[in-house]
């Protein structure tokens, strides 16, 4: 599969807590910075039209913090950083997650013989 | 690779379509002003990268009211419509000579029009696009561009209005 283009459903069960942890790696940053670094992980392009909404919603749960400053020649940009209460959040969704994609490898591990059902198994 | 232009027209597009969905001035000025930055900085169209300005408002806000019909955009199209079609026929009554409508004198028109829209653009809730970059700039309100469109609306029947009188 190529990596630049996971399966959207993919992207988007995983995107608040990516966009979150990437938050907590670049310290202060902005969307785009945000963008980049998500495609430097290798979770492909995120659009804008994703990645802001996911931003806002950070924002109004209280996990991250921003503010507009002026751009240098440029637009200006709204800088963003994770809050304490950000911070706890990844922890503990960082553990959830963890335990779940375990669960997930642990049945994709299963080999597919190795558990027939009874009541098939009776009806042959 | 965008342009000035595109992205301008898209986030007219999208400051249009937030509008309609009630968010509020100072959440589309943000919404507005992340799409410029974004743009600015990563060299893409708006568009490729927010998906079409109506989608991308549906994120946002409550559906849209197409028809508007509430009690307060009522009151404003009614009034800057009779407002702008008294100033039209007591105008063109005053230069033409005669009457305006109900017999009025032209002058009386005028003044009476004038009242009127002075009243909706001194009452008019205001929704105004913040940027927060320049909080200090304030854009114009959808209500105002309502009350524009129904006055010029009424400018255009109270012409029609005179003209017929006249030809009769």
């Amino acid at each position: 599969m190529d990596e630049t283009s996971w399966p959207t459903s993919w992207t988007r069960a995983a995107l608040e807590l990516c966009v979150l942890a990437c938050i907590a790696e670049l310290g202060t940053t902005h969307g785009y910075q945000v963008a980049r670094r998500l495609a430097e992980h290798g979770l492909g392009e995120v659009k804008g039209g994703t990645l802001y909404p996911v931003l806002t919603r950070l924002e109004e749960q209280g996990l991250t913090t921003t503010r507009w400053v002026d751009g240098l020649g440029g637009p200006g940009r709204k800088l963003v950083r994770i809050s304490d209460a950000g911070s706890r959040a990844l922890a503990e969704r960082r553990e959830h997650w963890g335990r779940w994609t375990a669960r997930v490898a642990h049945l994709l591990d299963t080999p597919p013989s190795s558990h027939p059902t009874p009541q098939l198994e009776e009806t042959r | 690779m965008s342009t000035s232009t595109d992205t301008r027209r898209y986030t007219q597009s999208l400051t249009t379509w937030l509008q309609l969905r009630e968010v509020d001035g100072e959440r589309i000025g943000e919404i507005v002003a992340e799409v410029q930055v974004h743009v600015a900085e990563s060299g893409e169209d708006a568009e490729a990268a927010f998906g079409p300005a109506r989608r991308y408002a549906e994120q946002f806000g409550s559906a849209p009211r197409y028809w508007g019909l509430n009690r307060r955009t009522v009151l404003v199209g009614a009034v800057s419509g009779v407002g702008g079609a008294l100033l039209a026929d007591g105008f063109f009554a005053s230069v033409l000579g005669g009457d305006a409508v109900l017999g009025l004198p032209g002058w009386v028109a005028v003044v009476v029009g004038l009242a009127l829209l002075t009243a909706v653009f001194v009452r008019l809730p205001v929704n105004a696009v913040v940027d927060p970059r320049r909080p200090g700039r304030r854009g114009h309100p959808r209500v105002a561009l309502l009350a524009v469109v129904t006055a010029t609306f009424g400018g255009i029947l109270g012409l029609a209005w005179l003209l017929i009188a006249l030809a009769r």
